[in-house]
């Protein structure tokens, strides 16, 4: 069992996202970096659906009531266990009574805190996702608080501590580093804008506003304008999709976004290239490159293979450590 | 497989051959080490434990060789050696630093997985002969370290 035991904001339970609700009104959710989450589950020999807690605000401590391995995956915190210091996307072992102190983020904003068997929630429309607006799922539909205690489902648990994988951001880099990259679909109402407005998508880099959270992120930069005023009816929209409402800056709609929408669509932040997004830090700044199709697939196609490249050498050096 | 002089000397000539720098070899009867010496031409260190020898050893993920006054610190894997985790700009360790026995030093790269590569002893480091980003075999040489009790 693990306990909050600092003041803390915007934490929150998450597993990969909770599906095939759109159609009663209920997103999606999950973890804004979902590679970072399975990533860490994997460490710990965990499903990569399992839940964990996503941290967006440090400095934070957790008190440890039981001996357990954790993982610690997402944004560099300069995490330290007792006072020393832990790796990122690192698997260790910690012992009853020991904290575990995260510091100010680096390398991205989230970092995914993950315990054998996922985080013991209940399963709420098939997933442990916090659901923020309809204050269900994760713990009692809600942001975590000092004096919150969780465990880890899996309570007998036996593999190996004291590895780590190479972010992805290291093994799939993408354009400059330093600044975030991610490649976007042109949308159903790309046509609509002005040539001069499509060209400066492309080309500018776009600030990441303050209004900006887990339901979506909004853009400042130059204004994207329709060649005749848009009127659009209400649509389904699902995480990525960038809309464009009348002042011309765009929203990218976020793990949290709500199932419909009715400003126009633009183009679409490719599935593979989320994770990225929810580690973009605000006040920081986005640059877009256009892909087709084909290409967006490929994307998602790589994700995988990196995360079964994760497995398979886990289940590797698990397995040469149990037979030494 | 009975380990014996006929045996330790192909082993030798292949460890030899192959450029490795630390063999290690246990079999139900006995275990055996054979270290290359730094000009990697002759054997320097060659060890036989014996089966309570073997039984009694605790299972490591670091080999590591000791001479007078000084500990070594070894690949416990082939991989590629960092000096630095790859979302970092600053090295673990630096020359001349003074370290704690498990602290942190460096990084193993294999694909994707990052193993650890941490000091069983407490003292000042001597040297890093590794460049960063460099494939090693397994026990090859990271750190010299100048251990605690003997500076």
């Amino acid at each position: 069992m693990i306990e909050l035991i600092c003041a803390s904001v915007l934490a929150t339970v998450q597993d990969q996202g909770r599906f095939g609700s759109l159609k009663f009104g209920v997103g999606n959710s999950g973890a804004m970096d979902q590679l970072a989450l399975a990533a860490g589950n994997l460490l710990l020999d965990n499903a990569v659906t399992d839940a964990a807690v996503e941290l967006q605000v440090f400095p934070m401590r957790w008190r440890f009531h039981e001996t357990t391995r954790f993982a610690l995956t997402g944004a560099d915190t300069r995490a330290t266990l007792n006072g020393r210091p832990l790796p990122p996307w690192w698997v260790s072992r910690a012992s009853r009574g020991d904290c575990l102190d995260l510091g100010r983020a680096v390398n991205g904003s989230r970092a995914y805190l993950c315990l054998p068997g996922g985080i013991d929630v209940p399963m709420v429309l098939g997933s442990r996702s916090t659901q923020l607006r309809g204050s269900f799922g994760g713990l009692d539909g809600r942001f975590l608080r000092q004096g919150d205690r969780f465990s880890a489902i899996r309570r007998e648990d036996t593999g190996c501590v004291d590895i780590g994988v190479v972010p992805p951001v290291c093994s799939m880099p993408l354009g400059e580093r330093g600044l975030t990259t991610v490649r976007v679909l042109p949308a159903s109402e790309y046509a609509c804008y002005h040539g001069a407005s499509q060209a400066a998508f492309w080309a500018c880099e776009w600030k990441i506003t303050s209004q900006s959270d887990r339901y979506g992120y909004r853009l400042a930069g130059e204004p994207l304008l329709p060649k005749t005023p848009l009127e659009v009816r209400s649509h389904g929209i699902v995480p990525g999709v960038i809309q464009v409402p009348p002042d011309g800056q765009p929203i990218i709609q976020m793990r949290d976004a709500q199932p419909t929408g009715g400003y126009p669509k633009f183009g679409t932040v490719i599935e593979a290239d989320l994770w990225r997004l929810g580690q973009a830090p605000i006040g920081t700044r986005l640059r877009f490159v256009e892909v087709t199709y084909d290409e967006a697939v490929a994307a998602r196609a790589a994700n995988q293979r990196w995360l079964q490249t994760v497995r398979r050498l886990v289940d590797v050096w698990a397995g040469r450590r149990l037979s030494a | 497989m009975k380990i014996d002089d006929q045996l330790i000397k192909q082993l030798s000539v292949l460890i030899s051959e192959r450029g490795i720098d630390l063999l290690e070899l246990t079999t139900s009867d006995a275990s055996l080490s054979l270290q290359r010496d730094t000009g990697g031409c002759s054997i320097s260190r060659a060890s036989v434990l014996l089966p309570s020898e073997v039984g009694s050893r605790a299972p490591t993920t670091q080999a590591s060789a000791k001479g007078a006054g000084n500990y070594k610190l070894t690949t416990p894997s082939p991989g590629i050696y960092l000096d630095r985790h790859p979302l970092s700009t600053q090295p673990l360790v630096t020359s001349g630093a003074s370290i704690e026995a498990g602290q942190l030093v460096g990084f193993l790269q294999i694909s994707s997985l990052l193993l650890p590569l941490r000091s069983a002893e407490a003292g000042r480091v001597v040297s890093l002969p590794q460049e960063p980003g460099v494939t090693l075999g397994y026990g090859s040489v990271v750190m010299c370290l100048l251990t605690a009790g003997r500076s």
